[in-house]
């Protein structure tokens, strides 16, 4: 995809540990890039949820799509009004 | 790249434990789009080259494909790249289109006026301009060049090539009356017999004067002028000659004459014949009256061909001559009337009649009638 986790990685020389589990991003609450799922959990308009390692990402919001989904990565669009990691 | 562009196919998909089933999906298929319609309905797309890796997964999880459209670019093309029909059209109307606009096929001349249409096009055929030609192969001042050197009669000539028309613009040169066919003028002759009245000479050497009489087929112009050195020059006589025609009806009357007349008495004679031979004996013709007239009459009596059967009518009246005396005052009118009938008939159309009289006199027994019809018409036309 894009090297922007390792561009983060180099530039505040962050360990191997810090990306060990899954990677996130989330733009102006209308986007959000997970890298490092283990698959998709639950799927509607309102709950988007994928379990990572040692716990899920529940994404809450409305209009929720999954733009791209791929094995590892997801993205996700639509009003995102809140992310927790449980 | 952009799916929009590129494009790709959107399915709408039934079936439960959705999201189990996109899970064991996306191991060998990328999903774009993908969004919850209702609990056991979710559309998404996929790229094309994933589409058929696609449809075997979807039935190995008990998917259920609702609605499958292709879109993008691609999408709209790939459809179209299946019509082989259409496509094999294209090409070859366009490869006929590249071929053919470096033709020229027809050919296109405008501007004659006394040239024959089939001459100049005789000449181009000689030089191969005429048929399919290869448009560099044509040389239009060349063209222009050969035109000109075989008609004497063109003043301009223009050649272009237009579309696939070969266009060559004719502009003839434009003969003076005096100088065109200078040798086979014929001198102009009177058509009818009259007295001329007025003349107007436009060319020629004029032979009559106003107040001759002249005859059919007297001359009144001559084809010849003498120039201003006195030559002898051949030139298209033409005049407009106008003459008093008298158009003459005749009729005699006979105050004492003979006339055959019918007594009543009438016999009769009929045969039939077959193909010319005789059906029945032709009755003899011995005992007829001395001074008869006769009427024959032949008509078929069966109405088909096989047997051409004729019956022969012949039908004598008796006749015997008698002397009528008749005064000509008492049938005056009518004698006039049928002069006047006769004059009418030689009047021609739009001739307008200037003066009507008619003459008499009488020889012995016999009067003669001439009714005259004068009109006032051109002689040097008909």
């Amino acid at each position: 995809m894009f090297n922007f986790f390792e561009s983060l990685k180099k530039e505040f020389k962050l360990s191997k540990e810090h990306f060990g589990k899954f990677n996130l991003v989330l733009i102006s609450n209308n986007f959000l890039y997970l890298e490092g799922h283990k698959g998709l959990l639950k799927l509607s308009e309102e709950n988007i949820t994928f379990k990572v390692k040692n716990g899920v990402v529940v994404i809450l919001g409305e209009n929720l799509a999954i733009k791209e989904l791929t094995q590892q990565t997801a993205a996700i669009t639509g009003k995102i009004v809140n992310f927790e990691v449980v | 790249m952009n799916m929009k562009l590129l494009g790709g196919i959107k399915l709408c998909v039934k079936g439960v434990n959705q999201e189990r089933n996109f899970n064991s999906l996306i191991k060998d298929v990328e999903i774009y789009n993908l969004k919850r319609t209702s609990h056991t309905n979710a559309e998404f797309c996929v790229k094309f080259k994933n589409y058929k890796n696609l449809t075997k997964n979807l039935k190995k999880h008990n998917f259920e494909v609702i609605n499958q459209k292709k879109y993008g670019f691609i999408g709209v093309f790939s459809d179209f790249l299946k019509r082989w029909g259409i496509i094999f059209a294209l090409c070859f109307f366009a490869v006929g289109f590249i071929v053919f606009s470096n033709f020229v096929f027809s050919t296109q001349i405008i501007g004659l006026e006394k040239i024959e249409y089939s001459n100049i096009k005789s000449v181009l055929q000689q030089n191969n301009y005429v048929g399919l030609i290869l448009k560099d192969s044509i040389n239009t001042k060349q063209v222009e060049n050969i035109i000109m050197d075989n008609f004497d009669n063109i003043s301009l000539v223009s050649v272009m090539i237009k579309g696939n028309t070969l266009v060559v613009s004719i502009k003839e040169k434009v003969i003076n009356d005096e100088y065109e066919n200078k040798d086979n003028f014929k001198p102009l002759l009177s058509k009818y017999s009259g007295l001329i009245t007025d003349i107007n000479l436009i060319q020629g050497t004029l032979k009559v004067q106003v107040g001759d009489i002249v005859k059919v087929g007297d001359v009144l112009v001559e084809a010849f002028i003498y120039d201003s050195s006195h030559q002898k020059q051949s030139i298209e006589p033409k005049a407009e000659i106008t003459a008093k025609v008298w158009y003459v009806g005749k009729e005699n009357h006979f105050s004492v004459r003979l006339e055959t007349v019918r007594t009543g008495n009438v016999k009769t004679i009929s045969y039939l014949t077959f193909m010319g031979l005789f059906l029945s004996t032709p009755p003899s013709q011995t005992d007829l009256f001395a001074n008869y007239e006769s009427i024959t009459s032949v008509s078929c009596i069966s109405n088909n061909n096989i047997l051409p059967i004729y019956r022969h009518l012949i039908v004598y009246y008796e006749t015997e001559k008698v002397q009528i005396e008749e005064d000509f005052e008492s049938v005056k009118e009518n004698i006039l009337q049928k002069a006047k009938q006769k004059a009418l008939q030689l009047v021609e159309e739009y001739d307008i009649i200037s003066k009507e009289y008619f003459n008499m006199s009488t020889v012995s027994n016999v009067t003669f009638v001439e009714y005259v019809i004068e009109v006032t018409k051109r002689i040097d036309i008909l």
